[in-house]
């Protein structure tokens, strides 16, 4: 399965390929486009993606937190183009045992995807204008990025 | 020496993905940046900020650049 999806993401679809006999907990996180931000109303998103590096860095911290947290089970996948409200951007589902290593990977998964993967967000606003997004800002318990 | 620049998000504002730069032989990732920053002064916010990818590998600053390589300038992240 790719990490980066071109068309809408079926969590529904995703959440059939999560399931794990060994696993008691499952955990969904779905990153949702909403339809205000910063004081101004959004139409929609577009993500720009440099996909070989973003495919290859995404797969890189999901095995990092099957490691790091016993996982049974992870998947992430993000979505590039047009994304309209409500439609999922991103999503992360994590698999283990019990609940709290599942809850715990899945946001150090989804805040270092939003941190280092190379994704950008375009914001459409109702007032016809667009701009980038700033940088997230999850990040400050992760460490800086080496350069 | 040449090589090609790709930028991406509000990067390409300033230098258009696939671009072709000429450096100085030898030079390093860092010499590339400064080399950016003197054309485009504007930009030195966001190029002090950016990772560099070469063949879908991050790099270091100190990395030594061949000619008609292909450098993946990388702003900030903002996925999710």
């Amino acid at each position: 399965m790719s990490n980066i999806s071109q068309s809408p993401i079926d969590l529904c679809q995703m959440m059939q390929k999560a399931h794990h006999p060994k696993a008691g907990a499952v955990v969904l996180f779905s990153g949702e486009v909403r339809n205000h931000n910063a004081g101004k109303s959004v139409s929609y998103l577009e993500y720009e993606v440099y996909a070989p590096l973003a495919e290859k860095m995404i797969q890189e911290i999901v095995d990092r937190a099957i490691e790091k947290f016993g996982l049974h089970r992870a998947i992430c996948q993000h979505r590039v183009g047009k994304v309209p409200i409500s439609e999922t951007a991103v999503v992360v589902i994590t698999c283990s045992s019990h609940r709290s290593e599942a809850y715990e990977a899945n946001r150090y998964i989804i805040d270092r995807v939003k941190h280092e993967a190379p994704i950008w967000k375009r914001e459409y606003f109702e007032d016809g204008s667009s701009e980038w997004a700033h940088n997230c800002s999850c990040h400050t318990h992760l460490e800086p990025l080496k350069k | 020496m040449t090589i090609t620049l790709h930028t991406f998000a509000s990067l390409k504002d300033y230098f258009p993905s696939g671009e072709e730069i000429s450096i100085q032989n030898a030079a390093s990732v860092q010499d590339l940046i400064e080399h950016l920053k003197g054309l485009r002064p504007e930009a030195s916010t966001i190029l002090d900020a950016c990772r560099v990818a070469i063949a879908e590998q991050i790099v270091s600053y100190q990395f030594k650049l061949d000619a008609d390589v292909e450098v993946f300038l990388i702003p900030p992240s903002s996925g999710g």
